[in-house]
């Protein structure tokens, strides 16, 4: 037994003692690659535009859930194309030069601005897939599969974001685990997306 | 033990590393895109969407249709249409490539003027027609239309028409400017086939075709349509595999293809044509439309014209040997063959040729559109006379660039220089433009209306019908557009010849005068409407309006070799220039898609070179990429070397269409122009542009130049592509 001890007091004497600044150094790089991770968590959790300003402040909590215009009255090449689209100036304007009421509130005159300037509208992309995916809306609209299913309540949505927890920021496992439910055909193959 | 001291170290390391990781998500976010909207939406507006559009292509004169793709009003890709009878879904390089003219970053956006420092600045189409029209009328007031000179180039169809009768109404004159010899292959199917414009050649059809000098798989007359033609020609549409031969100097795209390359001496290829015709008379070939030619007594054995033209005898008597035995052969002569000063003589033998093996109205037919008459070297000279003695006061430079396409000798750069107003009507500042006051921005052909009738046709009217694919990008306007408005402007006598608002307008009242003229009946706006769907009008012909091929012809002149201007002792080679697929004189220079492509055969990119023969290489010491300086009567430059197997060792060889001064970053600067090495040589029958028959000089600089090239190695590495026997 005293040997034993010995044995130990000898270890924390000459070798730990020594390493000492070893491990601390050690620690301290440790703690800095965590909090690097800490770090970028954080600043995709709360610090990353998921929720983009626009050019003028759209809301579809008024339009899609208060006033309940279908989506694709507006976006009206969802079922038809690759692309859903964004509405023409000439859509926006088309309802609301019958609507006096609110002709006169700072976003409408914004709307109003683009219209007699001739432009189009340069709204910021809210969801966006990589180049490498091919996305496509019509087969997705034509399965019946809801626009809110991959957008989120845009109906409740002052300014649509895309934190939307079930979709995960659209990411490849939840689109292969909806295809893969569905019996999608052709559904797990690669080009089906990648080509 | 840990310390206090410790603890706060680990709390520091944390923090930086949150920092790090803050910053690095802040790096790493995606960049935010955004989704314009459209202000109204075209009508066909669909996004995502492909809309196809047929249309005609007018990046070179073939008149091929094209189908355009367009997606969110923008034309993203450009293909042959199907339905056409020329390019039968087939479209070239340069036409793909056109896509970059119309979204190209030195494209004019508004008309601009000269500045006197020798820029130019953006100025407003009311102070450009103000000005024209005030210079115009003045002149018109004072009975000097005279003094006007309108430069074009050899498009056909309403806005030619357009500018021909703008011309004439004002008493202007009329010059159409390119490197070419129409003029020599209408004279020979003149004088031999007795019909007015170029042949239509069915190569198709044909079991032995024998091209001198044209090189028609890439950049002769329609390319695109005898591609098509010869596919069928080799995979045997008859039943058995044609066999090509092909006579010129340098390997062209279409030599490398053939079965036989014969390299003739440049200039020989009359005598040589002519002494097969007298050889396949003798043994007995020939029909009774010949019987008048006497055996063409006049023209040199076969052992002669080998020799004259430095192939060996037995080659031509075998070449011979398979002509007599040839059931439906085919004879095609152009190029450089049809361009020395006795080019309209040596296409002549070669239709004489066609003539004695009864390929006309096989073969050969009549064709049905009307070739474009170019200026002959006098008429050009005519002009940089009046120029130099003060008589031009305004020239009118329409979509055309001579001071860089056409030889310096002929003195159309001073010309221009002299004149006292020029105006520009481009969509870039090339060459000729900056030499200009005033350079009004045009629109890409895929902007706006026109037509076309492809000459060489494909043996029936084609008229094809040119629409905007999509809106104008900027603030242009066609030349047919600023023509009439123009005359609108002038008022009196040019207004009433062009009272059209608009090209649109303009081309549908040509289509409903050329509907009347040929008395067609049904509904003219039906007719037209398809021609907007399909592109193309593939017009019924009416009673006695094809040409017929005569009977009987006088027979041919002697074919005397070209005459070359420079010394041979003092200039010791022939200086071949020749036309590629991209560049062709200089269109294709400002596309980057161009510049990046190699060329088929020596696989440079992005710049010019000279083709050297391996034995005249070693002679001077030449190696790949070394600089050499090239001399002519003419003028020099300096360009580097590709030794190269497949050009005479007594021929350069240089592409045409490089070296600009101007005409935006990716012609300017690049490469060397060996049509200013050219001297004002023309054709002693017709007066055309003998761009063929110039010696120079080559002299070594001891420098390396700036070859880039994709490929470099002449071997095939053990892999056996070539066949049995043909590996090295």
């Amino acid at each position: 037994m005293p040997r034993r001890q010995e044995w130990e007091l000898t270890l924390s004497i000459s070798v730990f003692e020594a390493a000492r600044p070893v491990f601390t150094g050690l620690i301290v790089a440790a703690m800095v690659v965590v909090g690097a991770f800490v770090g970028h968590w954080a600043h995709g959790a709360w610090l990353n535009d998921h929720t983009p300003v626009q050019p003028i402040e759209f809301s579809h909590e008024v339009h899609a859930g208060e006033n309940e215009i279908p989506c694709q009255y507006c976006h009206a090449w969802a079922d038809r194309s690759a692309s859903a689209g964004v509405p023409s100036v000439e859509t926006c304007v088309g309802c609301h030069k019958g609507l006096a009421e609110v002709r006169d509130r700072p976003e409408i005159e914004k709307l109003f601005g683009y219209w007699e300037r001739g432009e189009g509208i340069p709204w910021v992309k809210v969801h966006d897939t990589p180049d490498f995916v091919h996305f496509r809306h019509k087969p997705h609209i034509r399965a019946g599969v809801e626009c809110q299913t991959c957008h989120g309540p845009v109906e409740a949505m002052a300014r649509v974001t895309r934190r939307v927890d079930i979709n995960e920021d659209l990411r490849m496992p939840w689109c292969i685990d909806c295809h893969t439910e569905e019996q999608v055909a052709n559904g797990r193959d690669c080009l089906t997306c990648h080509y | 033990m840990v310390s206090r001291r410790d603890i706060f170290k680990y709390a520091a390391g944390g923090g930086v590393g949150v920092g790090v990781g803050l910053l690095l998500g802040e790096v790493n976010q995606r960049p935010l895109e955004t989704l314009l909207s459209t202000h109204i939406p075209p009508e066909d507006f669909s996004p995502g969407i492909d809309t196809w559009y047929n249309t005609l292509c007018r990046m070179c004169p073939a008149g091929c249709g094209i189908s355009v793709k367009v997606r969110e009003g923008r034309a993203k890709k450009i293909e042959g249409n199907a339905s056409h009878p020329v390019s039968r879904g087939g479209a070239c390089a340069l036409g793909q490539a056109s896509l970059n003219a119309l979204y190209n970053p030195d494209r004019l956006r508004s008309p601009m003027r000269a500045d006197g420092e020798g820029g130019f600045i953006p100025a407003s189409w009311d102070e450009a027609f103000d000005e024209l029209s005030a210079r115009l009328g003045a002149l018109q007031a004072a009975g000097m239309g005279r003094r006007v000179w309108v430069l074009t180039g050899g498009a056909l169809g309403s806005g030619e028409e357009a500018l021909s009768r703008f011309s004439e109404a004002l008493g202007a004159n009329l010059l159409r400017l390119a490197l070419d010899t129409t003029a020599n292959e209408q004279a020979a199917a003149k004088a031999i086939y007795g019909f007015e414009g170029l042949p239509h050649y069915d190569i198709a059809s044909a079991d032995l075709v024998v091209s001198f000098g044209a090189d028609f798989l890439g950049s002769w007359r329609s390319p695109i349509a005898y591609a098509k033609a010869y596919g069928e020609f080799r995979q045997g549409a008859n039943g058995r595999r044609g066999h090509l031969a092909q006579i010129e100097p340098r390997m062209s795209l279409t030599g490398a293809n053939a079965d036989e390359w014969l390299p003739a001496r440049p200039g020989t290829e009359g005598a040589l044509a002519l002494a097969l015709a007298a050889e396949m008379l003798r043994r007995g070939r020939g029909g009774e439309d010949v019987a008048n030619w006497g055996g063409l007594s006049g023209a040199m054995s076969l052992a002669g014209a080998a020799e004259q033209a430095d192939i060996p005898l037995a080659r031509v008597e075998a070449l011979a040997e398979r002509l007599a035995a040839a059931e439906t052969p085919l004879v095609l002569g152009g190029g450089a063959a049809g361009a020395g000063t006795r080019g309209a003589a040596a296409l002549s033998a070669v239709a004489a040729l066609n003539r004695v093996l009864g390929a006309p109205g096989g073969t050969v037919r009549p064709n049905l559109g009307h070739a474009a008459s170019y200026a002959s070297v006098p008429d050009i000279e005519a002009f940089a006379s009046q120029a130099a003695s003060g008589n031009v006061s305004l020239v009118l430079l329409a979509g055309v660039d001579p001071a860089h396409d056409l030889p310096d000798s002929l003195g159309i750069r001073r010309a221009l220089e002299r004149a006292e107003l020029v105006v520009s009507l481009d969509s870039f500042i090339n060459d000729s433009a900056s030499q200009a006051d005033w350079v009004l921005a045009t629109d890409s052909f895929l902007e706006t209306w026109g037509d076309d009738i492809s000459s060489p046709g494909a043996g029936s009217l084609t008229v094809t019908l040119q629409q905007p694919v999509q809106e104008r990008l900027f603030d242009t306007l066609s030349i047919t557009d600023i023509v009439l408005r123009l005359a609108a402007r002038l008022g009196g006598a040019v207004a009433q010849a062009l009272p059209h608002a608009d090209a649109q307008a303009f081309t549908r009242a040509e289509w409903a005068r050329v509907w009347q003229s040929l008395g067609l009946n049904g509904d003219f706006n039906e007719r037209f409407r398809l021609a907007q769907q399909n592109g193309v009008w593939d017009a019924p012909l009416a009673e006695g309006m094809a040409d017929t091929i005569s009977p009987e012809v006088p027979p041919p002149p002697a074919a005397p070799g070209s005459e070359f201007a420079g010394g041979e002792s003092e200039y010791p080679f022939v200086l071949h220039p020749f036309v590629t697929q991209g560049f062709r004189e200089g269109q294709g220079a400002n596309l980057p898609w161009i510049q990046e492509l190699p060329d088929p055969l020596t696989s440079v990119v992005y710049g010019s070179w000279a083709e050297v023969n391996p034995a005249t290489a070693e002679q001077l010491g030449l190696g790949m990429g070394d600089l050499v300086e090239i001399e002519s009567p003419a003028g020099k430059l300096s360009v580097p070397v590709v030794v190269h197997p497949g050009v005479r060792p007594d021929v350069i060889a240089m592409p045409l269409g490089h070296g600009h001064r101007g005409n935006g970053r990716y012609a300017k600067g690049r490469g060397a122009n060996a049509a200013s090495l050219l001297a004002a040589q023309s054709d002693s029958a017709t007066g055309a542009l003998a761009w063929a028959a110039t010696r120079v000089a080559l002299k070594a600089l001891g420098k390396r130049g700036r070859l880039t090239r994709t490929g470099g190695l002449s071997r095939t590495l053990g892999r056996q592509i070539l066949g049995p026997g043909g590996e090295h």
